[in-house]
């Protein structure tokens, strides 16, 4: 029997880690670059504190209409006063905190970037990091699609930076969910168990749920197939037949328009759509982004626009904002190089 | 996370060891992949297809969401049983047709009728603890859950536990050492899972993969 008891001063909490040498410099390598390009690009730094008010966090994880359970996942202790603290668990969270105490008479485009690390308590299993390494771009107080085309152009000019080739991008719309969601009349719980099954793409599951349920038989049959509405542009046609909500219109009508603005890019080829991708923080207002990259068995990065979020800090500024796992590029990129 | 996803352009499947084995080399011949039968039965632990566009790699059914959720494999094939117990992030498109059965709570009869849920603690014996405890939470009832490796019937036969959490197919191992069925917790099937990366950068190949399966 292993003796939980006995003190190893050498042991460290599952999920974390020292970097050495050849993989420090792998990571600064990585993050450097990240800023480089940020700041080439007239992005300015915010640097947020290690630890605030444990409020921020719930106030963030509660701003949109459904939950991601980052709440559960946040640090949180008592100073000495009995206040409670919390670790930082998502820098848009600060960010858009110090945007609105900082910024809310300024009504210019605002671009700011970030790098640090962000603190949560992933369950206890295989390799799950709880400290992950970010380095994220933010762009406020422009609500048209061309803060989105510049955010995902910034993200396919970082991956080609790095000479990752054969990424992609998957871009998706909580909009056109949230649009099938409210037409169809579930209840909270309801859309809160359709959310889980979607973002698992469980067709079966689905079935199941919607064959409790009285809907429109036409939002039944699009919801029903939502996990295979992914591939290319024209994926957006075939999403727009059967719907007839104002929500889920607008939000294909804005990527419409935004794959008018990137298509001509000429790394436009590695993005792809998918409106079945509803997973993300639960403030998410619009399109939603992930990057992967071959090699690397999850996202190497996500984001997407939260217009709302601000609003609970007291002022309303549209906002989109995008982060790269620093850990995951390094990784990818030393496994390109060594083939 | 720390995950190396394959690099190959192939796909590769992790298929889980045992029972499932048969059905699943049936399913991925419908979907255009053969496998020669010589390798199937043999004792290598990574194979190919015929048209070397597949990789197959052979693991214990339990281990199957970890290989897919790293991205090791870009598919697999493992119970509900398995894909739940392990509570991995995977992409899980498709329930199959084949290794139908259920989890279920089960112990003595006489403690069935004596409302076993009345106890201040019930000492569980399982395979599957996870379920078991988020099962028995939902419960409200305070369980003990004894983590076993195998034959679970046995710590309620010994006094270990007052009720097993496991599989049951045709209730033969229960009837046969006096055990009933109190309830069912979770309904099994086989699952295709698919790694979340994978989705995306193998897409097309994915895709025709799971259409075909769907249509069969």
């Amino acid at each position: 029997m292993i003796d939980k008891q006995i003190k190893n001063p050498l042991r460290l909490p599952a999920g974390i880690k020292d970097y050495i040498f050849n993989e420090a410099e792998n990571h600064r390598h990585v993050e450097r670059g990240l800023t480089n390009l940020l700041q080439d690009k007239g992005y300015r730094e915010i640097i947020t504190p290690t630890f605030e008010y444990g409020e921020i966090f719930e106030i963030a994880t509660k701003a949109g209409m459904l939950r991601n359970g980052l709440d559960e996942k946040v640090y949180r202790f008592l100073d000495r006063d009995g206040n409670l603290l919390a670790l930082r668990a998502d820098f848009t969270a600060q960010i858009a905190r110090i945007a609105a105490a900082r910024f809310a008479d300024i009504e210019s485009v605002l671009k700011i970037f970030y790098t640090g690390k962000v603190f949560r308590a992933e369950p206890h299993h295989e390799g799950r990091s709880r400290e992950k390494w970010q380095v994220g771009f933010e762009i406020f107080n422009e609500a048209t699609v061309d803060a989105d085309a510049e955010a995902i152009i910034n993200i396919m000019e970082t991956l080609d930076h790095f000479k990752l080739s054969n990424f992609r991008i998957a871009i998706g719309h909580i909009g056109y969910f949230h649009g099938l969601v409210k037409e169809s009349g579930l209840s909270g719980d309801e859309r809160q168990q359709l959310r889980y099954l979607v973002e698992r793409k469980d067709m079966a599951g689905i079935g199941r749920l919607l064959d409790q349920t009285n809907m429109p038989v036409e939002v039944k049959n699009v919801l029903q197939n939502l996990p295979d509405l992914h591939g290319d542009v024209s994926v957006l046609e075939r999403a727009k037949t059967a719907i007839r909500n104002e929500k889920s219109q607008h939000a294909l009508g804005k990527l419409q328009k935004l794959w008018q603005k990137i298509s001509s890019h000429p790394l436009a080829k590695n993005i792809f759509f998918d409106l079945s991708e509803v997973e993300g923080m639960g403030y998410y207002t619009g399109i939603i982004l992930k990057a992967f990259t071959p090699g690397i068995g999850t996202e190497v990065g996500s984001g997407g626009r939260y217009d709302q979020l601000t609003a609970v800090f007291g002022t309303e500024m549209p906002a989109i904002g995008f982060s790269f796992d620093v850990h995951l590029l390094a990784s990818a990129r030393l496994m390109q190089q060594e083939e | 996370m720390t995950i190396n996803i394959n690099r190959t352009q192939k796909l590769v499947a992790a298929l889980p060891k045992g029972k499932l084995l048969k059905p699943t080399f049936a399913l991925l011949q419908k979907a255009g992949f053969f496998f020669d039968e010589a390798d199937q039965k043999s004792r290598k632990l990574i194979i190919e297809d015929k048209n070397r566009m597949m990789q197959a790699l052979f693991v214990k059914p339990s281990d199957v969401p970890i290989y897919v959720e790293h991205g090791i494999a870009d598919f697999g094939i493992v119970g509900k049983d398995s894909l739940v117990e392990s509570c991995v992030d995977v992409f899980t498109p498709l329930e199959l047709d084949f290794g139908q059965c259920n989890l279920a709570i089960a112990g003595y009869p006489e403690d069935l009728d004596r409302n076993w849920r009345l106890r201040s603690l019930v000492r569980v014996a399982t395979k599957y603890p996870n379920i078991a405890r988020v099962h028995f939470d939902k419960l409200g009832v305070q369980a003990e859950i004894i983590s076993l490796h195998g034959s679970v019937e046995l710590g309620v036969l010994a006094g270990l536990a007052d009720v097993i959490v496991d599989i049951v197919e045709t209730g033969t191992t229960l009837r046969e050492n006096g055990l009933v069925v109190f309830e069912e917790i979770l309904p099994v099937t086989a699952m295709f899972i698919v790694n979340k990366a994978s989705h995306k950068l193998k897409l097309r190949q994915l895709d025709t993969v799971i259409s075909a399966i769907a249509k069969s």
